[in-house]
């Protein structure tokens, strides 16, 4: 047993020393293979001047003329609107009379009455104009002057002013 | 019989330890005055704690925003440092992530913003030590694709791929 032992020990220390000898013909681990990583690119809701890139536009005339005894069908204004919005957001364009009367001046002596439609007809009250993100579209918005407004007026030049307001939300 | 096997272990120990001391010497017997002999010197392909000291690094940007409706090329720039056995190169490819072909708008949002991936994205070096070695991917939208795309932050993934090849 103790032969056996001695035999073992020996032979552990020889291939022990070994292990030095050897060293400098030790083999690198390949680096063949390869590794991965993640670059993120993202877009910015500004662009390179640092503005918002959230867009619209309402285009509505500065004044529109009607013929005198002009009945709800041919008594249009008429405008446009184009968006680029944030994702979510709609536009909403309202149109409103100051008065709901056209007077000569500002005079409130005579004045033509009337009321804003959506059709030709003149049977439905005007409706908000509303587009998506990115939209566009066309819209008339009818005067219903009754013909006894016309009527009852003295012949001029009468005006009120609409007002057009763009919200976004 | 036990003394003879002390022996025998005695001098296979002993020979072992002489094998470095005993690697080269020069011998002479008096009749030239001179005797040469080489002694290699030569370095290893790992320090002293045996680890491999091959290594690269490709530093890269973790994010890269573009401004909104900027459609000139956006460099996605990055640097190689490596230092490789001789007969070793790096290769590094930049790609769009798998299932990722356009960039992807908020939760939600279904709209995408298509882009193309261009400049540096497959670069070999040209030796295997290099540093500082500077590229650039490029990534671009077209006018169309902004213009179709609801304002919002739209992103995706560039994949580097860096791989050591054979020269």
């Amino acid at each position: 047993m103790k032969k056996v032992l001695s035999l073992v020990l020996a032979m552990v220390m020889v291939l022990s020393l070994a292990v030095l000898a050897f060293a400098e013909d030790k083999t690198l681990p390949d680096a063949e293979g390869y590794t991965t990583g993640q670059s993120q690119i993202l877009t910015s809701e500004t662009t390179s001047e640092g503005k918002s890139a959230v867009s619209f536009e309402v285009k509505y005339p500065a004044q529109t003329t009607f013929d005198w005894n002009a009945l709800v069908a041919d008594a249009q204004v008429k405008y446009s609107a184009k968006t680029h919005l944030a994702y979510g957001n709609k536009l909403t364009v309202s149109v409103s009379s100051a008065k709901s009367k056209m007077t000569i001046d500002g005079n409130d002596k005579y004045g033509l009455a009337y009321t804003l439609k959506d059709d030709a007809a003149g049977s439905a009250p005007l409706k908000d104009l509303v587009l998506n993100e990115i939209d566009s579209a066309e819209k008339t918005v009818y005067v219903d002057i009754p013909q006894a407004q016309w009527d009852a007026a003295p012949v001029g030049q009468y005006s009120d002013t609409l007002t057009f307001t763009a919200n976004v939300a | 019989m036990k003394k003879a096997l002390s022996i025998i272990l005695s001098l296979i120990m002993v020979l072992s330890l002489s094998v470095i001391a005993f690697a080269e010497e020069i011998t002479g017997d008096g009749s030239s005055p001179e005797q040469t002999a080489d002694s290699i010197v030569k370095t290893q392909t790992v320090n002293e704690r045996g680890e491999d000291v091959t290594s690269f690094t490709v530093t890269y940007p973790a994010e890269t925003t573009i401004p909104w409706g900027k459609t000139d090329a956006v460099d996605v720039a990055y640097t190689i440092n490596s230092q490789l056995l001789f007969n070793k190169r790096l290769k590094v490819s930049v790609a769009k992530k798998d299932g990722e072909d356009a960039m992807k708008g908020s939760a939600g949002n279904d709209a995408t913003l298509a882009y193309t991936l261009d400049g540096d994205v497959n670069v070999t070096t040209e030796e295997a030590a290099v540093s500082g070695l500077s590229k650039a991917a490029t990534v671009a939208v077209a006018q169309d694709a902004w213009d179709a795309a609801p304002v919002d932050t739209y992103q995706s993934n560039l994949t580097f791929t860096v791989e050591v090849v054979s020269a």
